[in-house]
């Protein structure tokens, strides 16, 4: 009940509507329980086993192709896994997948949007999919357009004119549109501007502040070491290692050794 | 100041900073290339078609010759009211002047003269030519061919002024008309119908030109006559030849000249300076507020529709393989089986006459094909989202919803263009009441069938497996209509009634359709699941 009065305030404070209650989220957000998934021949992930704690800031590190976004794929519904169990608040992502869906604000490693659309419209487009409240919506939209620097030109302008950057500022805006309990951001920095970039990092850490869950990968070490609580590091289809920095705080420092360490790279 | 306000508008038109120089001279190679074909065509027809009307009608030539200035004129006046429009309201422009010292008329004046230099360009390019053919076989002063290029200059300020004084009322249409989709489909369709008609016309006139018979075509003698009647009121076009034709009223015609031009580009000027100021200050008031332009939520279904909308007619690939050609469908059926029918019936008569209902079969057979083949290209409607199919498996949107909305838009400009094609063959008497029924029961069969197979294929292709089985449904649109084709010509052989070999045909189509149906909640919903996105 606490933790409600607190969230709403803080939300309050940022103007952004929470429509969504946030007390009833069992302690892992995202349990990933034996996941098999494979490209033909190829597997990728073979037996992954993970959990993601409410309120946390999750980072999710590893060489490429090694399985990150596989993962990521599987929880958001992108592709179909061959055996194990995913389960998102609780709730199994196969059998009850417009639920989770519900939940969880996706940012992916590309921009992808329909750039026929204008900002606005995007963002329209995925509020009425989300089956959102206007007044949510407008709130959400007014913050979120002040918070990344956007303007109704901007906003009015065919996304096909946008840049990378801004590209994956509307991607950005439109994961957190619906005022989402899971965020999942799949390489969100790349093609940022430092200023955008160092908006992103409050956001993220603004969003665990309000009891929400934060899922992240990034090939940049310095984002993951400053803004996640733990880490999780994969190789070879599993979860090598997993760094709780509230636990052992010296290790933000070493997580690029560690990193190279586990692929057997030179310190 | 002003020079440079003009020379950043060419600029900014013309300057494409990713070509390479090779390419650039290839580009202007290949333009002046297609305006020297243009030139040559306009000259060959004008000269063929004078050659004739001379022989008919002593003024032929002369209306003929103010008709196709006026055209020109128009055109001029049309494009002229594109480019002032675009570079007039143009936010990001209005947005980076603001803040200069240059007053607004000093910008509007300089656009305006940016818009005047382009149709100067375009009348040089197609209405000198046809001056100096005109002159050059009645043997003219050199004055006249010295008027010749004086009048790009001349018809060009009446004609960015009458621009001017629409680009508001343009502006404030071009906005409606872009924020509604509906509106924006019925204003494609008649623009493509119109420009299917100007098609057929200009046509006709280069087949008359070529025509070594005598007068004929769309030269009937009663148009030659209603047009010199009406020749006379087309100013300001019909003043100018005049005066340089048979210079008589030579002062009137002058004052009429020099007036309309100033009437025109006088109000043109004030009402686009006005409207400039208040418009921009608007934009440029707006861009500094931050709040949303009353985004209207929708529900989930309107927002997927939508979408799909704009997946249809906003993007170029699909406007061109889909939207156009359904527009075109009616047109184009009607075209070949008018064509098919007279020849049948002037020179197959014969076997016409042995088998009677084989015409009415080749003739639903050409509708079917059509419009199950046009409608082929819009069934791939996972293959259209590209990328975005992510969006489509992330959104919380049940697979019934995605799949009815993705279908549906097809599904329903493909049966209207379908209805519409039928309705113009029946009414044009093309095809009889039967066939015309016939036609659009198997159509909407086949027509639903395109779609659901077409969606199922595409959502396989997706799957992890990589299938390739859109082709398909390609095939099937073809080859379905010429078995229905070869059922009709050979049950008509053997004198089977026509309503039979008609139900047979249904009956047909239905089976085809039956296997889609059966399971498909699951199937669907199974095939949805396993796209794969990467």
């Amino acid at each position: 009940m606490e933790e409600k009065e607190m969230v709403n305030k803080t939300i309050e404070e940022e103007q952004i509507d929470l429509n969504i209650e946030v007390p009833d989220i069992p302690d892992y957000v995202i349990e990933i329980k034996d996941l098999y998934k494979g490209y033909g021949k190829k597997e990728v992930l073979k037996g992954l086993d993970l959990k993601v704690k409410k309120g946390e800031v999750f980072g999710y590190i590893g060489k490429n192709g090694i399985g990150k976004s596989t993962t990521i794929d599987c929880i958001v519904g992108l592709k179909d896994y061959d055996s194990g169990e995913i389960l998102v608040l609780g709730k199994d992502v196969k059998t009850q997948s417009l639920d989770v869906k519900q939940q969880i604000g996706y940012v992916p490693s590309e921009p992808v949007t329909y750039e026929s659309m204008t900002g606005n419209e995007y963002l329209q487009f995925i509020g009425s999919s989300y089956g959102m409240i206007q007044a949510s919506f407008n709130k959400n939209y007014n913050f979120l357009v002040k918070k990344f620097g956007m303007n109704v030109i901007d906003m009015n302008r065919k996304i096909k004119e946008y840049s990378h950057g801004m590209k994956q500022k509307i991607c950005l805006m439109a994961s957190l549109i619906h005022n989402p309990k899971v965020w999942i951001l799949d390489e969100p920095t790349v093609g940022l501007d430092i200023i955008v970039y160092e908006v992103l990092l409050k956001m993220i850490k603004d969003f665990a502040a309000f009891g929400k869950t934060v899922f992240v990968t990034s090939h940049n070490i310095e984002l993951v070491s400053k803004v996640c609580d733990r880490v999780a590091i994969i190789n070879d289809g599993k979860i090598a290692e997993i760094i709780d920095f509230k636990k052992e705080p010296l290790k933000r420092k070493d997580l690029n050794k560690i990193f190279m360490k586990i692929y057997g790279g030179n310190d | 100041m002003l020079i440079e306000l003009v020379y950043k508008e060419f600029k900014k038109e013309y300057t494409n900073y990713d070509s390479k120089i090779g390419i650039k001279v290839l580009k202007l190679l290949l333009r002046l290339v297609f305006v020297a074909l243009l030139i040559t065509l306009e000259v060959f027809i004008f000269k063929s078609l004078d050659k004739k009307i001379t022989t008919y009608s002593s003024y032929g030539t002369y209306d003929f010759l103010v008709l196709f200035l006026l055209l020109m004129s128009i055109v001029g006046i049309v494009s002229s009211l594109m480019s002032a429009r675009k570079i007039i309201f143009d936010k990001e422009d209005a947005r980076l002047l603001s803040p200069l010292p240059i007053s607004p008329s000093t910008i509007v004046f300089s656009k305006m003269t940016y818009v005047y230099v382009k149709d100067v360009i375009l009348n040089l390019i197609i209405s000198t030519p046809l001056l100096i053919t005109f002159a050059s076989s009645r043997f003219f002063m050199p004055y006249f061919y010295v008027a010749s290029i004086i009048y790009p200059f001349i018809i060009s300020a009446f004609n960015v002024g009458v621009a001017l004084i629409f680009v508001t009322p343009y502006e404030f249409i071009y906005k409606l008309v872009k924020s509604n989709d509906i509106v924006q489909f019925i204003l494609a369709s008649v623009i493509v119908i119109v420009l299917c008609f100007i098609y057929q016309f200009v046509l006709n006139l280069f087949l008359t030109a070529l025509n070594d018979s005598s007068i004929g075509g769309v030269f009937s003698p009663s148009f030659i006559e209603s047009l010199h009647n009406l020749v006379k009121y087309l100013v300001p076009v019909n003043n100018f030849t005049s005066l340089i034709v048979s210079k008589e009223n030579i002062l009137p015609n002058i004052c009429i000249i020099l007036g309309l031009i100033l009437v025109t580009l006088s109000l043109g000027g004030i009402l686009s300076t006005y409207f400039f100021k208040l418009l921009n200050q608007r934009n440029i008031s707006l861009s500094r507020k931050n709040k949303n332009s009353n985004i209207k939520l929708l529900s989930p279904f309107k927002a997927l529709l939508k979408k799909e909308c704009d997946l249809l007619f906003k993007d170029s690939t699909y406007i061109f393989s889909y939207t156009a050609l359904l527009i075109m469908a009616p047109f184009l059926s009607y075209v070949v089986i008018s064509s098919m029918n007279l020849i049948m019936y002037t020179n197959l008569r014969f076997y016409t006459n042995i088998f009677p209902e084989v015409l009415e079969g080749i003739n639903m057979c050409i509708v079917l094909l059509f419009s199950s083949i046009i409608n082929v290209s819009a069934s791939m409607s996972f293959s259209r989202e590209e990328k975005c199919i992510q969006i489509v498996k992330y959104i919380p949107v049940s697979v019934k919803l995605t799949l009815i909305a993705k279908m549906l838009i097809p599904l329903i400009l493909s049966s209207f263009s379908l209805i519409v094609s039928s309705f113009v063959l029946v009414i044009s008497k093309n095809i009889n009441v039967t066939t015309f029924f016939m036609t659009i029961i198997i159509g909407l069969i086949l027509t639903l069938f395109n779609n659901v197979f077409g969606t199922y294929l595409d959502m396989l292709d997706k799957g992890s497996r990589k299938n390739k089985l859109s082709y398909l449904n390609g095939l099937i649109a073809t080859i379905f209509p010429l078995i229905l084709l070869v059922v009709h010509f050979l049950l008509g052989f053997i004198k089977v009634h026509i309503a039979l070999i008609y139900l047979l045909e249904i009956i047909l189509s239905l089976l085809l359709v039956l296997p889609l149906i059966i399971k498909c909640k699951t199937k669907y919903s199974k095939a949805f699941k396993q796209m794969e996105v990467s």
